[in-house]
């Protein structure tokens, strides 16, 4: 698998990073090398093999439904507050 | 140019779990601002969701009443996006592997049939409330206040097929599965609250093409009033601009009820605007073949079911098995009377439920959960009625004061002396009285004219006061002209 600067320009918009044109070489470069390695897997036999994201085969654990209330010191945590809220600035721009 | 729409429908449901999906904060938002708050809500570093085992439950529920194939394999994804309203600045969702998938549901709409196919249901989390400051709206706001109540709330978002092809046709489908998410108790199904919230997307396309148009996603829809509304207006913008010489654009519009009239909020986004990766820090949901075994065997009856046992078993026509149906609350209270009806026709608890009750509960603003008038005592005004105690017209006096007072009908009747007389020694003294005062009406009676008995009726009646059993005096009249 070999990645193109059209495929890291995708992934830099996406991830709202600028970077400089001589930069985006290396990183180019840089990037292909990771991806290089996980060839190593297609050297292997994969057949019948379930693809995983996770280490773990069990289920997630499941919480029952039963209120319990925390105490959390909110005013401390936020930067801004106001009638029992957090305060942030203007969303929209004029 | 003939054009047909095209439209398929997002509903996100509130699930009525006690708490939030991935933490044990209470789901009742209406508390103080930021009561119901913890860590793991708040976004806070090192806090770690645990999954809700009501929601999976509620989610697994949904799915089996909306024929769905329910995964033994799902898993949750990370959905980034930056907004005040969102602390972690993700919303955990399902992606590429939702809980349920590939179901559908048959609606009727005015009389005919057709299925919608749902394309999936996954789980998510809500997001946080704004409060704008300065202005009604985000636009013209100076700052902006956030209730982080409702964020992590579970909902389950039901993706139907683009099979809907009117805006008649969008809002039998939201009403419809409105009703089965209320029957299953899934979700209260509250539009105008936002328990219940429907998208709409919306394309055209020239009549015969298989192509879909270009879609525009329509929110803000707050009834179902305003939902067949919106679809309307949204479809003939659409056309007015294709002939026009414009082309749609992929965007979310908003609805607004006041202009009738949608536009637009922002450019459509596409799925990799939100960079879903697998949730890192939940697991996958495997959910043993037992466990979805065990949610189908409870589930409850289905709407659809119950209006053919109304119509079947108990006699309702269509009309009257559809309007004991739509509300719940009236619904329950309905079934209950069920239960201890003995041998009351269940059309006539039907009538008064959907009637006079119905009538008073709404005036007061009430429900049928909190009416004072319980099942037991319905019945048994039912019952006054039946055995002649009461005409059905005092009846109609004696249910306000039950619904006023809570008092029992048989109180109600005694204290209020409006028990209809069956004592046939009592009213045979009164028609005696009526039928001396009126000798050319018993005539005319003799001479076969037993019309005029109707108002020797009315005389009788008028002697005791409304009281008298009508059938019952009819008969002593007529027997009494014969006799002599
Ligand atoms: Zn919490």
């Amino acid at each position: 698998m070999s990645l193109t600067m059209k495929d890291l320009e995708q992934v830099l918009s996406l991830a709202n990073l600028d970077v400089e044109p001589h930069e985006k070489e290396i990183y180019l470069d840089q990037l292909t090398n990771i991806l290089e390695q996980m060839e190593t897997l297609g050297k292997l036999d994969l057949e019948g093999v379930k693809p995983s994201a996770y280490a773990c085969e069990h289920s997630t654990f499941l919480r029952e439904d039963i209120v319990k209330q925390s105490a959390v010191s909110l005013e401390k945590n936020a930067p801004e507050w106001e009638l029992n809220s957090f305060r942030v600035p203007k969303i929209l721009a004029d | 140019m003939e054009f047909e729409p095209v439209i398929g429908i997002e509903v996100h449901a509130q699930l009525k779990t006690r708490t939030k999906l991935f933490c044990g904060c209470s789901t009742n938002s209406g508390e103080k601002r930021n009561s119901n708050v913890c860590p793991v809500c708040l976004g806070m570093p090192g806090a770690l969701p645990v999954l809700n085992k009501k929601a999976v439950e509620y989610a697994v529920r949904a799915g089996l009443a909306l024929n769905c194939t329910v995964k033994e394999l799902s898993v949750f994804s990370r959905k980034n996006y930056f907004y005040p309203d969102l602390p972690k600045g993700y919303q955990i969702s399902q992606f590429d592997l939702p809980v349920c998938e590939n179901g559908s549901i048959t609606i009727d709409v005015d009389n005919r049939k057709k299925t919608i196919g749902i394309q999936r249901i996954h789980m998510e989390e809500d997001a946080g409330k704004l409060i704008h400051q300065g202005s009604a709206s985000i636009a013209g706001a100076d700052y902006s206040l956030v209730d982080l109540n409702r964020a992590c709330v579970p909902l389950i978002e039901i993706v139907s097929e683009p099979d809907i092809r009117s805006a008649r046709e969008a809002r039998v489908y939201v009403e419809a599965l409105k009703l089965i998410l209320q029957h299953t108790g899934v979700c209260d199904g509250n539009l105008e609250e936002g328990s219940l919230r429907a998208d709409v997307n919306i394309s055209i396309r020239p009549l015969g093409q298989e192509k879909l148009g270009t879609r525009a996603e329509v929110k803000n829809l707050n009834s179902f009033r305003s939902l067949e509304r919106a679809a309307t207006v949204e479809i003939e913008r659409q056309k007015a601009l294709i002939i026009s010489g414009g082309k749609v654009v992929q965007q979310t519009r908003n609805w607004d009820d006041a202009s009738q009239k949608t536009t637009a909020l922002r450019s459509k986004e596409e799925a990799h605007d939100y960079r879903y990766f697998q949730e890192p820090d939940l697991i996958p949901l495997r959910l043993p073949v037992a466990m979805i075994r065990e949610i189908k065997n409870s589930m409850p009856e289905l709407p659809v079911k119950k209006m053919e046992r109304y119509k079947a078993d108990l006699g309702l026509n269509d009309f009257n098995s559809y309007q004991i149906l739509v509300d719940c609350d009236m619904n329950r209270y309905f079934e209950e009377c069920l239960l201890i009806k003995e041998d009351i026709e269940p059309s006539e608890i039907c009538k008064w439920i959907l009637g006079d009750l119905n009538a008073l509960v709404k005036d007061g603003n009430s429900s049928f959960s909190e009416c004072k008038v319980t099942p037991e005592k319905l019945i048994t005004l039912v019952k006054l009625i039946k055995s002649g105690k009461i005409s059905g017209k005092i009846a109609k006096e004696v249910i306000k004061k039950m619904y006023e007072t809570g008092a029992d009908p048989e109180n109600i009747v005694k204290e209020s002396g409006v028990e209809q007389i069956s004592d046939t020694d009592m009213l045979q003294a009164a028609v005696d009285k009526v039928l001396a005062a009126n000798p050319d009406v018993v005539l005319k009676i003799k001479a076969g004219k037993t019309n005029s008995a109707n108002f020797l009726m009315g005389q009788v009646m008028r002697e005791t006061r409304g009281q008298a059993q009508p059938d019952l005096v009819r008969k002593l009249i007529l027997d009494t002209v014969n006799k002599g």
